[in-house]
């Protein structure tokens, strides 16, 4: 049944103040998760100061700062620094986006960080993405096709690789899965918006011929069916892709082949 | 649990649509019922027109409401028994709604 208030354990709590930089007028607040499995602790929000004039523009320079100078036991993730590799997402000031392209003069006040929602928490801002990767592979994130294969690449017209413009540029960060009320609720069940981002781009991609195997695959009342058009994955998504969109187009797929079956 | 989802999606926006129309004829019976004794009410359902649009208007909201109730259920209800008991008492629920609502209407 729908559990409506937060186990004992996962309250989170006022944390470890870290001291000020002295005669510094450029300061920053940082409000960061802190949990760890070693130990028998709730969560708490650490709290740091960071100076701006001697710390790079982005939450990640700043998170790389705090790692470095201050508490070195802090843990993230992290690797390209520039929104290509989706390592670093994570929920900053209540939006899930990549800590590398958010800017801290962005953020008004003090900048609240906290590990992508609703996933279970490996330690600090690491979420375990096991079962967000699992739902990728479930996808079959490959060419399926029947021919023979070519002494070259596989050729597609212009029209036909502009189809995937828009789907290719996912970068697996799961932020938009997990900004999903419903992924929250079904995420055993439900492949969410990333996963069925990448359906999407294989279904319609002209060389793949397992096309009404995919469909077959989504005919479900959990996989496909528990999006309900919230709209919070096109807004979260860092590369401005639309999810929801996809979905949609999913579904407009599955009815047209449903009415041509039956005509 | 609904055995072919894409039946349900494409029901639930049928049904959406005519509710549309639906609820214009609607809004006339709750607008003129409330100025009308009860022998005119009863003979304004007495016309074949209105019996059937009632009826079909019961049918159909109704069905959208099991459909809506269904979709909601399927989110929150965690556990196979659980979901199964639930899903059975909404369709029991929308069917004694129906029965009770036309059996209302053609003897009024």
């Amino acid at each position: 049944m729908v559990e409506l208030a937060l186990p004992r354990n996962s309250k989170v709590t006022e944390g470890k103040k870290w001291p000020q930089p002295e005669n510094q007028n450029n300061i920053h607040e940082f409000k960061v998760y802190r949990w760890n499995p070693e130990e028998d602790k709730n969560p708490s929000m650490d709290t740091y100061y960071i100076d701006k004039e001697d710390c790079g523009p982005m939450v990640l320079d700043a998170l790389m700062k705090i790692k470095s100078d201050i508490d070195t036991s802090l843990t993230f993730r992290r690797s390209c620094r520039e929104g290509v590799c989706g390592s670093c997402a994570m929920n900053i000031d209540g939006v899930n986006r990549l800590a590398c392209t958010t800017a801290i003069e962005d953020i008004e006040g003090a900048v609240k960080i906290y590990p992508l929602p609703h996933q279970k928490v490996i330690k600090d801002l690491v979420p375990d993405l096991k079962n967000f990767f699992d739902q990728h592979r479930s996808v079959e994130p490959w060419l399926h096709t029947k021919n023979e294969e070519p002494d070259q690449e596989w050729l597609q017209s212009k029209e036909d690789r502009e189809q995937l413009d828009g789907l290719y540029e996912c970068i697996m960060c799961a932020c938009c899965s997990t900004s999903c009320p419903s992924y929250w609720w079904n995420s055993d069940k439900y492949l969410g918006p990333a996963a069925l981002l990448q359906a999407y781009r294989w279904i319609i991609d002209s060389r793949d011929d397992e096309r009404e195997a995919r469909l077959d695959k989504l005919e479900d009342p959990f996989k496909l069916y528990r999006c309900h058009t919230i709209m919070n994955c096109a807004k979260a998504c860092p590369k401005g892709l639309n999810p929801a969109k996809a979905i949609a187009s999913i579904k407009k797929m599955m009815v047209e082949r449903r009415v041509s079956k039956q005509n | 649990m609904s055995k072919s989802p894409t039946r349900h999606f494409i029901y639930q926006r049928i049904t959406a649509v005519l509710n549309i129309p639906l609820s214009v004829f609607l809004l006339y019976l709750i607008f003129t019922i409330p100025r009308m004794s009860y022998m005119e009410v009863s003979s304004l359902f007495q016309k074949p027109l209105i019996t059937l649009l009632t009826v079909i208007l019961i049918i159909n909201f109704s069905y959208h409401m099991k459909l809506g109730m269904q979709m909601i259920i399927e989110d929150y209800i965690h556990g196979a028994n659980n979901l199964r008991m639930a899903l059975l008492l909404n369709n029991i629920l929308v069917s004694i709604v129906i029965i009770g609502s036309i059996y209302s209407v053609v003897t009024i």
